[in-house]
């Protein structure tokens, strides 16, 4: 392993450790009667880091 | 920097922007009277990044690099065969279908996500070694975006009534679950050592490593 990879394996793991946690305090306090809109707006999360 | 350059970081910043409407839409959905708002603030942040990545496209072919004709049509028609078909049945879908309807909304985004992580790979194999941070990425997200595309057609059958809404247990189904687990690792390093899809060689007849 190169330098470089190193460095961006921890760069990902320090942005993907963070994301969980902001994720955890974002999604927490939402009541279930909004789970499905809740699941639908994560979705498109998942289609625009798909995309990108 | 040439205009591409200053593009792409406009672009990237953008995406950025996209991201945190995205939370911040999402943390309005704590109560009902923010979460229309909320929704509206996240549909906000998706235009702006398919926005953000139709200019770049556009600014790339504009500055010599090569975007096949094939791609303007699979771009068109997927954007308006996948947006015409999720307005169309979010629009008529009853209320009370609505769970299995995210459910499967759900299960497309997921194979989307790994399909695009092969196509990713296979792009990167053809071009140079694949370096192992991308690579760990590539295979996690092909991996999640199959279980999140299996996973999530079963419990929208479920929530359908398609499929009975007891679990399903199968015999010996640990051992099964700890196969899968197994052979996805060992495929993974496999894919690594080797660095190229060898199943896939017909496709990448341009490529030096093939």
């Amino acid at each position: 392993m190169t330098a470089a990879e190193i460095d961006g394996l921890l760069q990902a793991l320090t942005v993907f450790t963070l994301a969980i946690l902001v994720g955890i305090a974002v999604i927490s306090k939402v009541p279930a009667t909004l789970h499905t809109p809740l699941m639908s707006g994560a979705n498109s999360i998942h289609g625009a880091g798909a995309g990108s | 920097m040439t205009t591409l350059e200053i593009v792409e970081i406009l672009v990237r910043i953008a995406w950025l922007v996209g991201a945190v409407g995205f939370v911040i839409g999402l943390s309005r959905m704590n109560s009902p009277a923010t979460a229309r708002n909320g929704n509206l603030l996240s549909a906000g942040g998706m235009a702006i990044a398919i926005g953000a990545t139709a200019i770049l496209i556009l600014v790339r072919q504009a500055s010599g690099v090569p975007v096949a004709g094939i791609s303007w049509v699979i771009i068109v028609l997927g954007v308006a065969l996948g947006g015409g078909l999720g307005l169309y049945t979010a629009r008529t879908v009853k209320m009370t279908a609505m769970p299995q309807l995210v459910s499967l909304f759900n299960a497309v985004g997921g194979g989307a996500a790994a399909l695009i992580a092969i196509d990713d790979y296979l792009g990167l194999a053809a071009g140079s070694s694949v370096r192992i941070d991308t690579h760990i990425f590539i295979v996690l997200d092909i991996i999640i975006g199959s279980i999140t595309f299996t996973g999530s057609i079963i419990a929208s059958g479920k929530l359908q009534g398609l499929i009975p809404g007891k679990p399903i247990y199968v015999p010996g189904g640990q051992l099964v679950t700890l196969a899968l687990a197994a052979i996805t690792v060992i495929a993974a390093l496999v894919l690594f050592v080797s660095g190229t899809p060898n199943l896939l060689a017909p496709t990448c007849q341009s490529s030096s490593r093939c």
